[in-house]
């Protein structure tokens, strides 16, 4: 029986139909997408994680930090292993490369287990210090082959007066999340802090493997507590936070995100509740022809409820669908730096629906309610 | 003869305004089964209004209204849809059916609030169509049928889930005049060989004459 009559509404204009449903498929694709590409806006992203702390500069990014602090936080309780690294920064258009060198200790692997690379490689990394291991996006995109020279300009002088740096190429890494993290390459530090000419002994970056995550907080507070009024203040938290925090400091991205959803959904949700309460309104004596028939109020209340969760449910099963088509066409077009970094998460689905639901309610009840006090001798008197 | 319908002292007041208006005033009437009564008089005389509180789609200031047993003016809302469903089959002027079905499935809507399979519902459809003389068009939209055919299909809405009570409200007000002829005789088919109890209102003599008596309504009175 409800299907008949949510058949009966829903073809009854079917443009209007159509065109409800398009401007809620917007709506459900701009949530769908938001959710789903967010996090690269927001940093909150998956796979990273909580055992392994960052300590880096408090108030610059891309400061350095005395290679003294990776030995003080290595001697603190909790602390199982520390590795640290500094940027070596290529040139890029003077540069095989077009990502990062990090010049790091060499438990590099040991530490960020997100980066993986062959036994062989690690090892070579660990004996040769002019060795470099490649990640494995970059060497296909500049065609780099094991035994090959990796040489680029950086912005460090090295010890013969240039600008120029070269080192063996020894093996390439994969990560398991975020692709465009494969756009670097690993080499010695110490071999990078014995050629340089300026800022020896300075580390970019630390990161110390705990024994428990439920440890993150103090040991953060009391390193960051030690170097509170030095030159070198630090700024301390789980790797899983840090790209949060940090990405927070640029704009409240979750913010913005949630202002655009909540305009868009009232904007639609007014939009449906107008359609909805004419498309009623158009069908009184409809209505009122049921209700002789023998129709009860809460069957017809039920049936334009249920229309318009139908009307809604389409709709975010379109916009749904269509984030699930975007994020092959993202990641393209991100040329691989985005591979295999965003899924349409069962919660997003779920949440979708949830919101379909909501949306459905909000826009029907008033014209559910119309038809369900709609007095037949009212309606049949509109004949 | 036993009265299927009766009623006893009805009145039905609006208050409009803070007028008062008296639009059936202690009226009784009783309705034999298989009677086929047809009732007249000038537009506001309360016809439409009597044929509200007889088929439960209104319900009385004061007075009862017993048909087929119930006491009408004691139901509830819900109870009342029940009784409609299973007692009265309607028939209106501009036939009132939905655009966007074909005629079987206007048809069947009465029997969508049964329990009856699809099967039983599409037989049931097929004999309700049949007897209106409208077997091959069950796939047509009201669209594509003429006033008469259309009014046909209600007759065969009206009918489908075999009610004792067919309640006609100017059911000829909108056809031509052989329209108006086709339908009338088959209203009066249903009366004299189905049994069916008819109230018809009608403002023309002409189809008055169809029914076995007319009453007349003047001012919420019956007159003669």
């Amino acid at each position: 029986m409800y299907w008949t009559l949510i058949k009966t509404g829903l073809i009854r204009k079917r443009i209007r139909t159509f065109l409800t449903i398009m401007s809620l498929f917007v709506a459900f694709l701009l949530y769908g997408s938001l959710q789903t590409f967010s996090s690269i806006f927001t940093g909150s992203v998956k796979g990273l994680s909580a055992q392994n702390l960052i300590v880096m500069p408090r108030y610059d990014m891309f400061g350095k930090l005395p290679i003294s602090v990776a030995q003080y936080v290595e001697s603190l309780d909790g602390v199982e292993d520390v590795m640290y690294f500094d940027y070596l920064m290529p040139i890029k258009l003077e540069s095989m490369m077009d990502g990062v060198v990090f010049a790091s200790s060499p438990n590099f692997f040991d530490i960020y287990t997100r980066f993986q690379a062959p036994d062989e490689a690690k090892q070579a990394l660990k004996s040769t210090r002019s060795s470099t291991i490649v990640g494995k996006l970059m060497a296909e995109k500049k065609g780099i082959k094991i035994g090959d020279k990796l040489s680029f300009k950086s912005t460090s002088m090295n010890q013969d007066g240039s600008y120029n740096w070269s080192f063996d190429v020894v093996g390439f890494y994969t990560v398991t999340q975020l692709a465009g993290d494969e756009m670097a390459a690993i080499v010695n530090y110490e071999s990078v802090d014995e050629a340089r000419l300026s800022e020896k002994g300075t580390i970019s970056m630390i990161m110390a493997r705990i024994a428990n995550p439920n440890m993150a907080d103090s040991i953060s507070d009391k390193v960051d507590d030690r170097f509170m009024n030095s030159s070198y203040a630090t700024r301390t938290g789980p790797e899983s936070m840090m790209a949060v925090e940090m990405a927070s400091e640029v704009a409240d991205i979750e913010l913005i995100m949630t202002a655009i959803l909540l305009s868009v959904f009232f904007t639609i949700l007014l939009v449906s509740a107008n359609t909805m309460s004419q498309s009623i309104r158009e069908r009184t004596i409809e209505i009122g022809v049921l209700k002789c028939l023998g129709y009860k109020d809460r069957q017809l209340f039920v049936s334009v409820m249920l229309e318009a969760t139908f009307l809604t449910f389409c709709a975010t099963g379109l916009g749904l669908l269509g984030t699930l088509l975007l994020i092959p066409v993202v990641e393209q077009l991100s040329d691989g730096v985005l591979a295999n970094t965003f899924n349409l998460e069962l919660e997003i689905i779920f949440g979708g629906f949830i919101l379909g639901l909501i949306v459905a309610f909000l826009a029907a009840s008033v014209p559910a309610y119309q038809a369900l006090t709609l007095r037949v001798v009212d309606a049949l008197r509109e004949d | 003869m036993i009265n299927l319908i009766e009623v006893k002292e009805v009145s039905k007041i609006y208050n409009r305004g803070g007028e008062t208006l008296v639009v059936l005033d202690g009226l009784s009437l009783e309705v034999p089964k298989g009677d086929f009564l047809a009732l007249m008089g000038p537009s506001g005389s309360g016809k439409s209004t009597l044929l509200n509180l007889i088929s439960g789609l209104d319900s009385p200031t004061s007075g009862s209204i017993i048909a087929n047993g119930k006491h009408l003016e004691k139901m509830k809302s819900s109870a009342l849809s029940d009784w409609r469903a299973g007692n009265v089959g309607f028939v209106f002027q501009f036939y009132n059916l939905l655009p966007v079905l074909n005629a079987k499935k206007n048809v069947e809507l009465p029997l969508l609030l049964t329990n009856l399979s699809a099967l039983k519902r599409k037989e049931h459809v097929a004999t309700a169509l049949n007897l209106v003389g409208l077997a091959d068009r069950g796939d047509h939209k009201p669209s594509e049928l003429s006033g008469g055919q259309q009014q046909r299909v209600a007759i065969a809405r009206a009918l489908v889930s075999d009610p004792d009570i067919l309640v006609c409200d100017e059911p000829t007000g909108d056809l031509d005049r052989e329209s108006a002829t086709e339908i009338l005789n088959l209203i009066q088919i249903l009366n004299r060989d189905h049994g069916k109890t008819i109230l018809m209102v009608t403002h023309d003599p002409v189809a008055a004459e169809f029914s076995k008596r007319t009453l007349y309504l003047d001012k919420g009175k019956l007159t003669h």
